[in-house]
Protein backbone atom coordinates (compact mmCIF):
# COMPACT_ATOMS: atom_id res chain seq x y z
CA UNK A 1 0.00 0.00 0.00
CA UNK A 2 1.09 3.48 -0.85
CA UNK A 3 0.80 6.80 0.33
CA UNK A 4 1.75 9.98 1.14
CA UNK A 5 2.93 10.27 5.00
CA UNK A 6 4.60 13.88 5.70
CA UNK A 7 8.07 12.12 7.83
CA UNK A 8 7.96 14.94 10.51
CA UNK A 9 4.09 13.44 11.08
CA UNK A 10 4.48 9.90 11.42
CA UNK A 11 3.25 8.20 14.36
CA UNK A 12 6.16 5.84 14.81
CA UNK A 13 6.97 2.07 13.28
CA UNK A 14 4.61 0.54 15.75
CA UNK A 15 1.38 2.14 14.80
CA UNK A 16 0.67 0.12 11.92
CA UNK A 17 -2.88 0.04 12.23
CA UNK A 18 -3.15 3.71 12.71
CA UNK A 19 -0.65 4.48 9.85
CA UNK A 20 -3.25 2.21 7.41
CA UNK A 21 -5.55 4.34 8.22
CA UNK A 22 -3.43 7.67 7.67
CA UNK A 23 -2.25 6.08 3.94
CA UNK A 24 -5.73 5.25 3.30
CA UNK A 25 -6.74 8.92 3.81
CA UNK A 26 -3.92 10.39 2.43
CA UNK A 27 -4.22 7.98 -0.79
CA UNK A 28 -7.46 9.43 -1.47
CA UNK A 29 -6.53 13.32 -1.02
CA UNK A 30 -4.30 13.43 -3.70
CA UNK A 31 -2.00 11.82 -6.45
CA UNK A 32 0.34 9.31 -4.82
CA UNK A 33 1.67 6.15 -5.96
CA UNK A 34 4.70 5.99 -8.06
CA UNK A 35 7.93 8.17 -8.19
CA UNK A 36 7.23 11.56 -7.73
CA UNK A 37 3.76 11.82 -8.39
CA UNK A 38 2.83 12.77 -11.24
CA UNK A 39 5.67 10.20 -12.83
CA UNK A 40 7.67 7.51 -12.51
CA UNK A 41 11.04 8.23 -11.21
CA UNK A 42 12.57 6.55 -14.18
CA UNK A 43 12.04 6.26 -17.87
CA UNK A 44 11.72 2.45 -19.39
CA UNK A 45 13.58 0.99 -22.66
CA UNK A 46 10.77 -0.42 -23.78
CA UNK A 47 6.63 -0.31 -24.21
CA UNK A 48 5.01 -1.72 -20.85
CA UNK A 49 7.33 -0.30 -18.98
CA UNK A 50 8.72 -3.21 -17.64
CA UNK A 51 10.19 -3.07 -13.71
CA UNK A 52 13.60 -4.25 -15.54
CA UNK A 53 14.25 -2.22 -17.93
CA UNK A 54 14.60 1.22 -16.08
CA UNK A 55 17.10 3.49 -18.14
CA UNK A 56 17.51 7.31 -16.79
CA UNK A 57 16.10 8.95 -13.84
CA UNK A 58 13.62 11.61 -13.86
CA UNK A 59 15.61 15.04 -13.30
CA UNK A 60 12.95 18.08 -14.43
CA UNK A 61 9.46 19.15 -14.19
CA UNK A 62 7.83 21.58 -16.57
CA UNK A 63 4.51 23.12 -15.22
CA UNK A 64 1.93 25.60 -15.17
CA UNK A 65 -0.83 26.84 -17.49
CA UNK A 66 1.89 26.57 -21.03
CA UNK A 67 3.52 23.25 -19.51
CA UNK A 68 2.63 21.18 -22.64
CA UNK A 69 4.99 19.04 -24.09
CA UNK A 70 5.69 20.90 -26.88
CA UNK A 71 6.33 24.11 -25.65
CA UNK A 72 7.90 22.74 -22.89
CA UNK A 73 9.82 21.73 -25.64
CA UNK A 74 10.17 25.31 -27.71
CA UNK A 75 11.11 26.62 -24.00
CA UNK A 76 13.91 24.03 -24.13
CA UNK A 77 15.00 25.12 -27.50
CA UNK A 78 14.53 28.94 -26.46
CA UNK A 79 16.86 29.27 -23.75
CA UNK A 80 19.28 26.36 -23.42
CA UNK A 81 19.58 26.24 -27.71
CA UNK A 82 18.29 22.23 -27.73
CA UNK A 83 16.46 21.50 -30.98
CA UNK A 84 13.75 18.61 -31.23
CA UNK A 85 15.42 15.79 -32.38
CA UNK A 86 12.99 13.43 -34.55
CA UNK A 87 15.44 10.08 -35.37
CA UNK A 88 17.10 9.78 -31.80
CA UNK A 89 15.87 6.50 -29.70
CA UNK A 90 12.12 6.74 -27.74
CA UNK A 91 11.71 5.74 -24.44
CA UNK A 92 8.47 5.13 -22.16
CA UNK A 93 7.10 6.42 -18.87
CA UNK A 94 5.00 6.16 -16.23
CA UNK A 95 2.72 9.20 -15.80
CA UNK A 96 -0.92 10.26 -14.85
CA UNK A 97 -3.18 9.80 -17.29
CA UNK A 98 -5.95 10.96 -15.06
CA UNK A 99 -8.63 10.08 -12.18
CA UNK A 100 -4.61 9.18 -10.15
CA UNK A 101 -3.87 6.31 -12.56
CA UNK A 102 -1.18 5.90 -14.37
CA UNK A 103 -0.50 4.79 -17.91
CA UNK A 104 3.00 4.00 -19.80
CA UNK A 105 3.52 6.64 -22.41
CA UNK A 106 6.11 6.96 -24.89
CA UNK A 107 8.35 10.13 -25.17
CA UNK A 108 6.38 13.01 -26.40
CA UNK A 109 9.76 15.48 -27.81
CA UNK A 110 13.44 15.22 -27.39
CA UNK A 111 14.99 18.24 -27.41
CA UNK A 112 18.76 18.05 -28.26
CA UNK A 113 22.01 20.42 -28.39
CA UNK A 114 23.52 18.32 -31.53
CA UNK A 115 22.05 16.13 -33.81
CA UNK A 116 23.19 12.64 -34.47
CA UNK A 117 24.51 13.13 -37.95
CA UNK A 118 27.53 13.08 -36.98
CA UNK A 119 27.95 11.69 -34.08
CA UNK A 120 29.15 13.47 -31.02
CA UNK A 121 29.07 14.47 -27.75
CA UNK A 122 25.36 16.77 -26.65
CA UNK A 123 22.67 18.00 -24.16
CA UNK A 124 19.25 15.66 -24.56
CA UNK A 125 16.30 15.38 -22.79
CA UNK A 126 13.07 13.17 -23.69
CA UNK A 127 9.99 15.13 -22.35
CA UNK A 128 6.42 13.17 -21.72
CA UNK A 129 3.24 15.17 -21.28
CA UNK A 130 1.08 14.34 -17.63
CA UNK A 131 -2.18 14.28 -19.16
CA UNK A 132 -3.77 14.44 -15.54
CA UNK A 133 -4.22 18.29 -14.99
CA UNK A 134 -4.50 20.09 -11.78
CA UNK A 135 -7.20 23.13 -12.53
CA UNK A 136 -4.82 25.40 -15.19
CA UNK A 137 -1.78 23.54 -14.32
CA UNK A 138 -0.33 21.13 -16.64
CA UNK A 139 2.94 19.24 -16.40
CA UNK A 140 5.74 17.70 -18.54
CA UNK A 141 8.23 16.06 -17.21
CA UNK A 142 11.71 15.07 -18.68
CA UNK A 143 15.00 13.31 -17.99
CA UNK A 144 18.36 15.68 -19.18
CA UNK A 145 21.58 14.04 -19.29
CA UNK A 146 24.99 14.69 -20.81
CA UNK A 147 25.92 11.94 -23.00
CA UNK A 148 29.27 11.37 -25.20
CA UNK A 149 29.20 9.19 -28.51
CA UNK A 150 31.08 5.94 -27.88
CA UNK A 151 32.07 4.38 -31.18
CA UNK A 152 32.87 0.93 -29.26
CA UNK A 153 28.68 1.13 -28.32
CA UNK A 154 28.22 2.01 -31.06
CA UNK A 155 25.88 4.79 -29.24
CA UNK A 156 25.42 7.48 -26.80
CA UNK A 157 27.14 6.81 -23.10
CA UNK A 158 25.93 9.47 -20.36
CA UNK A 159 28.75 10.32 -18.57
CA UNK A 160 29.89 8.65 -16.06
CA UNK A 161 29.77 9.77 -11.91
CA UNK A 162 32.59 11.97 -11.50
CA UNK A 163 33.71 14.93 -8.98
CA UNK A 164 31.44 17.30 -10.48
CA UNK A 165 28.08 14.59 -11.38
CA UNK A 166 27.02 12.34 -13.94
CA UNK A 167 25.96 12.91 -17.06
CA UNK A 168 22.13 13.22 -15.54
CA UNK A 169 23.51 15.96 -13.06
CA UNK A 170 24.93 18.18 -15.86
CA UNK A 171 21.96 17.99 -17.74
CA UNK A 172 19.80 19.21 -15.18
CA UNK A 173 22.17 21.99 -14.47
CA UNK A 174 22.07 22.88 -17.84
CA UNK A 175 19.04 23.15 -18.05
CA UNK A 176 18.16 25.16 -14.72
CA UNK A 177 21.08 27.83 -15.72
CA UNK A 178 19.45 28.24 -18.58
CA UNK A 179 15.78 28.55 -17.73
CA UNK A 180 17.18 30.72 -14.59
CA UNK A 181 18.78 32.75 -16.79
CA UNK A 182 16.07 32.96 -18.54
CA UNK A 183 14.00 34.65 -15.76
CA UNK A 184 11.96 31.65 -15.41
CA UNK A 185 11.47 30.76 -11.31
CA UNK A 186 13.01 27.30 -10.80
CA UNK A 187 12.54 25.14 -7.78
CA UNK A 188 14.38 22.40 -6.39
CA UNK A 189 13.51 19.31 -4.54
CA UNK A 190 15.54 16.72 -3.32
CA UNK A 191 13.43 13.47 -4.54
CA UNK A 192 16.41 10.07 -4.29
CA UNK A 193 16.38 8.53 -7.28
CA UNK A 194 20.00 7.89 -7.79
CA UNK A 195 20.51 4.44 -8.41
CA UNK A 196 23.29 4.27 -11.31
CA UNK A 197 22.73 2.71 -14.48
CA UNK A 198 25.59 0.35 -16.53
CA UNK A 199 26.16 2.16 -19.89
CA UNK A 200 27.27 1.05 -22.82
CA UNK A 201 31.22 1.94 -22.39
CA UNK A 202 30.59 -0.40 -18.93
CA UNK A 203 30.67 2.93 -16.70
CA UNK A 204 28.08 3.47 -14.44
CA UNK A 205 25.94 6.84 -14.19
CA UNK A 206 23.14 7.85 -11.63
CA UNK A 207 21.22 11.08 -10.74
CA UNK A 208 22.48 12.69 -7.38
CA UNK A 209 18.83 12.82 -6.22
CA UNK A 210 17.89 16.37 -6.89
CA UNK A 211 14.87 17.23 -9.02
CA UNK A 212 13.98 20.89 -10.36
CA UNK A 213 10.73 22.72 -11.55
CA UNK A 214 10.69 24.82 -13.88
CA UNK A 215 7.58 27.74 -13.84
CA UNK A 216 6.07 28.02 -17.44
CA UNK A 217 3.14 30.35 -17.30
CA UNK A 218 3.59 32.29 -20.61
CA UNK A 219 4.43 30.92 -24.24
CA UNK A 220 7.11 33.20 -25.12
CA UNK A 221 10.72 34.44 -23.39
CA UNK B 1 13.67 19.93 1.66
CA UNK B 2 12.74 22.61 -1.39
CA UNK B 3 15.25 25.23 -2.54
CA UNK B 4 14.90 27.57 -5.02
CA UNK B 5 17.35 29.34 -7.13
CA UNK B 6 17.08 32.32 -9.89
CA UNK B 7 19.94 34.51 -11.54
CA UNK B 8 22.12 36.73 -9.13
CA UNK B 9 20.08 35.83 -6.43
CA UNK B 10 17.21 38.90 -7.13
CA UNK B 11 15.52 37.87 -9.90
CA UNK B 12 11.69 37.86 -9.92
CA UNK B 13 10.52 34.42 -11.45
CA UNK B 14 7.36 34.16 -13.68
CA UNK B 15 4.74 34.69 -10.20
CA UNK B 16 6.83 38.01 -9.84
CA UNK B 17 8.02 36.65 -6.43
CA UNK B 18 12.08 37.40 -6.14
CA UNK B 19 13.88 33.53 -5.44
CA UNK B 20 16.40 33.10 -2.71
CA UNK B 21 19.83 31.76 -4.22
CA UNK B 22 20.84 28.28 -2.34
CA UNK B 23 22.32 27.80 0.81
CA UNK B 24 25.63 25.81 1.39
CA UNK B 25 25.53 22.25 2.12
CA UNK B 26 26.68 20.45 4.81
CA UNK B 27 28.70 17.65 3.96
CA UNK B 28 31.48 15.45 5.16
CA UNK B 29 34.93 15.54 3.43
CA UNK B 30 35.34 13.12 0.40
CA UNK B 31 37.42 10.54 0.93
CA UNK B 32 38.78 8.65 -1.90
CA UNK B 33 38.00 5.14 -3.23
CA UNK B 34 41.04 3.66 -1.84
CA UNK B 35 40.70 5.18 1.71
CA UNK B 36 38.61 4.16 4.50
CA UNK B 37 35.33 6.61 4.30
CA UNK B 38 34.43 8.52 7.59
CA UNK B 39 31.28 7.05 7.85
CA UNK B 40 29.95 3.62 8.08
CA UNK B 41 29.06 1.59 4.86
CA UNK B 42 27.12 -1.56 4.81
CA UNK B 43 27.11 -4.32 2.18
CA UNK B 44 25.16 -7.43 2.20
CA UNK B 45 28.35 -9.71 1.68
CA UNK B 46 29.77 -10.72 -1.25
CA UNK B 47 26.93 -12.71 -2.92
CA UNK B 48 23.39 -12.26 -1.66
CA UNK B 49 20.72 -14.29 -2.52
CA UNK B 50 23.05 -15.82 -5.06
CA UNK B 51 23.78 -13.04 -6.40
CA UNK B 52 27.39 -11.74 -6.99
CA UNK B 53 29.28 -8.53 -6.57
CA UNK B 54 30.48 -6.61 -9.85
CA UNK B 55 31.18 -3.54 -9.11
CA UNK B 56 31.79 -1.24 -5.85
CA UNK B 57 31.52 2.42 -6.74
CA UNK B 58 32.68 4.98 -4.35
CA UNK B 59 30.65 8.50 -5.38
CA UNK B 60 31.63 12.00 -3.24
CA UNK B 61 30.45 14.97 -5.79
CA UNK B 62 32.78 17.99 -4.84
CA UNK B 63 30.66 20.62 -7.74
CA UNK B 64 28.08 22.13 -8.10
CA UNK B 65 24.34 21.02 -6.45
CA UNK B 66 21.05 22.16 -6.93
CA UNK B 67 20.63 22.31 -3.30
CA UNK B 68 22.33 21.79 0.37
CA UNK B 69 22.71 17.66 -0.06
CA UNK B 70 25.33 16.43 -2.63
CA UNK B 71 25.78 13.13 -3.17
CA UNK B 72 28.25 10.90 -0.81
CA UNK B 73 28.01 7.18 -1.14
CA UNK B 74 29.74 4.13 -0.87
CA UNK B 75 27.94 1.34 -3.57
CA UNK B 76 27.85 -2.03 -3.92
CA UNK B 77 26.26 -3.40 -7.32
CA UNK B 78 25.37 -7.20 -7.40
CA UNK B 79 24.82 -8.81 -10.85
CA UNK B 80 24.64 -7.43 -14.26
CA UNK B 81 22.32 -6.62 -16.47
CA UNK B 82 20.79 -6.70 -19.87
CA UNK B 83 19.51 -4.84 -22.42
CA UNK B 84 15.72 -6.19 -23.07
CA UNK B 85 14.88 -2.77 -25.17
CA UNK B 86 14.49 -3.09 -29.04
CA UNK B 87 17.64 -2.36 -31.65
CA UNK B 88 18.69 0.71 -32.04
CA UNK B 89 16.70 2.58 -28.26
CA UNK B 90 19.83 3.75 -26.43
CA UNK B 91 20.23 4.05 -22.64
CA UNK B 92 21.95 2.19 -19.79
CA UNK B 93 20.94 -0.58 -17.97
CA UNK B 94 19.75 -0.99 -13.95
CA UNK B 95 21.85 -3.92 -12.39
CA UNK B 96 19.51 -5.83 -10.38
CA UNK B 97 20.83 -5.38 -6.72
CA UNK B 98 22.35 -1.69 -5.48
CA UNK B 99 23.26 -0.86 -2.00
CA UNK B 100 24.57 2.44 -1.38
CA UNK B 101 25.33 3.80 1.86
CA UNK B 102 25.23 7.67 2.64
CA UNK B 103 26.03 9.21 5.78
CA UNK B 104 22.70 10.16 7.31
CA UNK B 105 23.39 13.83 8.32
CA UNK B 106 23.56 14.01 4.29
CA UNK B 107 20.45 11.94 2.79
CA UNK B 108 17.37 10.93 5.11
CA UNK B 109 13.74 10.28 5.52
CA UNK B 110 13.36 14.13 6.29
CA UNK B 111 14.75 15.28 2.85
CA UNK B 112 12.36 14.14 0.31
CA UNK B 113 9.74 16.57 -0.80
CA UNK B 114 7.52 17.27 -4.34
CA UNK B 115 6.06 19.78 -5.48
CA UNK B 116 5.79 21.28 -1.60
CA UNK B 117 3.87 18.22 -0.37
CA UNK B 118 4.93 15.53 1.49
CA UNK B 119 6.26 12.81 -0.34
CA UNK B 120 4.94 8.66 -0.62
CA UNK B 121 6.85 6.31 0.95
CA UNK B 122 5.61 3.04 3.35
CA UNK B 123 6.87 2.91 6.82
CA UNK B 124 7.74 -0.76 7.08
CA UNK B 125 8.93 -3.07 10.32
CA UNK B 126 12.02 -2.44 11.75
CA UNK B 127 14.95 -4.58 10.68
CA UNK B 128 16.58 -4.98 14.30
CA UNK B 129 16.46 -1.70 15.61
CA UNK B 130 16.68 0.36 12.67
CA UNK B 131 14.18 1.96 11.12
CA UNK B 132 12.90 1.17 6.87
CA UNK B 133 11.01 3.17 4.70
CA UNK B 134 10.14 1.74 1.33
CA UNK B 135 9.79 3.70 -2.12
CA UNK B 136 9.25 2.94 -5.37
CA UNK B 137 6.98 0.23 -5.07
CA UNK B 138 9.65 -1.96 -3.11
CA UNK B 139 11.95 -1.56 -5.23
CA UNK B 140 13.83 1.19 -3.02
CA UNK B 141 14.37 0.54 0.70
CA UNK B 142 16.17 3.03 2.98
CA UNK B 143 17.00 1.57 6.22
CA UNK B 144 18.16 4.42 8.99
CA UNK B 145 20.88 2.91 11.31
CA UNK B 146 23.21 5.12 13.33
CA UNK B 147 24.58 7.37 11.35
CA UNK B 148 24.02 5.82 7.88
CA UNK B 149 21.34 5.44 5.39
CA UNK B 150 21.25 2.14 4.09
CA UNK B 151 19.61 2.73 0.51
CA UNK B 152 18.46 -1.11 -1.18
CA UNK B 153 17.76 -0.47 -4.58
CA UNK B 154 16.42 -3.45 -6.54
CA UNK B 155 14.04 -4.50 -9.68
CA UNK B 156 12.49 -7.27 -7.83
CA UNK B 157 11.14 -5.57 -4.54
CA UNK B 158 10.95 -9.30 -3.00
CA UNK B 159 14.82 -9.19 -4.02
CA UNK B 160 15.21 -5.67 -1.84
CA UNK B 161 12.81 -7.56 1.26
CA UNK B 162 15.33 -10.27 1.55
CA UNK B 163 18.41 -8.71 1.39
CA UNK B 164 17.76 -6.38 4.57
CA UNK B 165 18.56 -9.26 7.32
CA UNK B 166 21.67 -9.43 5.01
CA UNK B 167 23.25 -6.42 5.79
CA UNK B 168 26.89 -5.92 7.53
CA UNK B 169 28.84 -3.26 8.05
CA UNK B 170 31.99 -2.16 6.25
CA UNK B 171 35.41 -3.29 8.30
CA UNK B 172 36.39 -0.44 9.92
CA UNK B 173 39.38 1.46 8.85
CA UNK B 174 39.33 -0.31 5.39
CA UNK B 175 38.64 0.96 2.16
CA UNK B 176 35.45 0.00 0.50
CA UNK B 177 35.96 -3.77 -0.63
CA UNK B 178 36.44 -4.34 -4.62
CA UNK B 179 36.59 -7.81 -3.91
CA UNK B 180 33.48 -10.47 -3.07
CA UNK B 181 35.64 -12.49 -0.75
CA UNK B 182 36.42 -9.24 1.75
CA UNK B 183 32.54 -8.74 1.52
CA UNK B 184 32.15 -12.25 3.27
CA UNK B 185 34.60 -12.19 5.97
CA UNK B 186 32.00 -9.67 7.67
CA UNK B 187 28.82 -11.51 9.30
CA UNK B 188 25.57 -9.90 9.13
CA UNK B 189 25.03 -7.71 11.89
CA UNK B 190 22.37 -6.52 14.13
CA UNK B 191 21.71 -3.02 12.90
CA UNK B 192 21.25 -0.06 15.26
CA UNK B 193 18.67 2.58 15.79
CA UNK B 194 18.79 5.57 13.86
CA UNK B 195 20.66 8.22 16.16
CA UNK B 196 19.44 10.67 17.34
CA UNK B 197 18.18 13.34 14.69
CA UNK B 198 18.81 11.33 11.97
CA UNK B 199 15.53 10.47 10.35
CA UNK B 200 14.54 14.21 11.23
CA UNK B 201 17.10 15.61 9.31
CA UNK B 202 18.66 17.17 12.38
CA UNK B 203 21.79 15.34 12.21
CA UNK B 204 24.67 17.85 11.12
CA UNK B 205 27.97 16.47 9.52
CA UNK B 206 30.09 18.87 11.33
CA UNK B 207 31.74 20.29 8.49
Amino acid sequence: MWGLIHPRAKAGFGATTLLAVLVLFASAQSASGIGIGESGFYSFGSSGCPKTDHIDPVGVVFQGTHASAKISSEQVALHAGWDEQTSTSTQWLWVLTGNEKYGCRETNYQPVSDGDIPPSSRYHVRLWYVPQEDGTTRRTVGTPHHEDWVWTCPGHAVDANGSNGSGFDQGRHALKNAFVNGGHSVQSEYWGNTANFKQCDGDYAGSDGWGIRISLNHASG
Amino acid sequence: MIFALSATGAAEGEGGSPQSVEVAADSLPCTKPDEPTNFTAFSAGGNPLGIPLTATLRRCDEGPTDGPISANYVSYIYGDCKYLRPAGVEGGCRPPLEIQTWPACQRSLADYTYEGRPYPYEELSREDAAEVAGFEEGSRLEVYSGASTIVVFANDPAVAEKVLPLLRPQTADSPPAREAAELERQAPAELAAPASGATEGELQCGG
